[in-house]
């Protein structure tokens, strides 16, 4: 059974996120099998489907290596931002990237 | 320019009756999204259009900025672009990205200060609120 908080608009929008598989959340509470590609949860050591060993990181951990992240709060911030926009800390320059988002 | 992919990465399985069942794979993460069921087609791009067509393409979203099909965990839904090309950006922000002013509306679209748009990616279901 879950214990999702539905009050606020912004706990509705994170349950359907979450339901549907999209958003920040999702990818912390995943990794994938190396093996054979299967979905694990980020709290497994062995893939439920072949045994393989998973790797110590998850889907959000690949996806911050991937991007610009707040030094302060670690969340991923866009190549435009001046600030972070949860904590206000001022970033450093955004190097240019490949095919950014126009 | 290089041409669109037509599916997502996959690896064929061929069985002992000679079907063939595809294993589709996010192009991002590598996380299998799709087994197909097994397949009769003359030949193997045949049955991987059919695979592909039928099932596999329901599993995955399609980034029209780089032509990847990704998982759903691997897409922004509110930009509509895979998350390499549109990193999730904070939904509520506490501060404005571009004058780093402290934000006082939650669901606000625009800094009340510089007027910078709070999401650059994507304001999906924001505009609501904000009527």
């Amino acid at each position: 059974m879950t214990d999702y908080d539905l009050r606020t608009r912004k706990a509705l929008r994170r349950v359907m996120l979450l339901e549907y598989g999209f958003g920040p959340e999702t990818l912390q509470q995943r990794k994938v099998c190396p093996a054979c590609g299967r979905a694990n949860r980020a709290q497994d050591t062995h893939c439920t489907d072949c045994g393989a060993a998973l790797p110590e990181k998850t889907l959000y951990d690949l996806y911050r290596a991937r991007h610009r992240c707040c030094l302060h709060c670690g969340v991923v911030v866009t190549d435009v931002a001046v600030y972070c926009p949860e904590c206000g800390t001022r970033l450093p320059k955004a190097a240019r990237r490949r095919g950014a988002a126009g | 320019m290089a041409q669109a992919k037509k599916t997502a990465t996959y690896r064929v399985v061929t069985d002992a009756g000679g079907g063939r069942s595809f294993r589709f794979y996010c192009d991002l993460s590598g996380e299998l999204c799709c087994v197909t069921k097994p397949l009769r087609a003359d030949t193997e791009q045949a049955a991987l259009a059919l695979a592909w067509e039928t099932e596999g393409r329901w599993h995955f979203n399609r980034c029209p900025a780089c032509g990847r099909y990704v998982s759903s965990a691997m897409f922004n839904v509110n930009a509509g672009r895979c998350l390499d090309c549109a990193p999730w950006e904070s939904e509520y922000p506490s501060f404005c990205h571009h004058c780093g002013v402290r934000l006082r509306e939650p669901d606000a679209c625009f800094c009340p200060v510089c007027g910078a748009r709070l999401q650059v990616g994507g304001t999906d279901g924001k505009e609501e609120a904000t009527k």
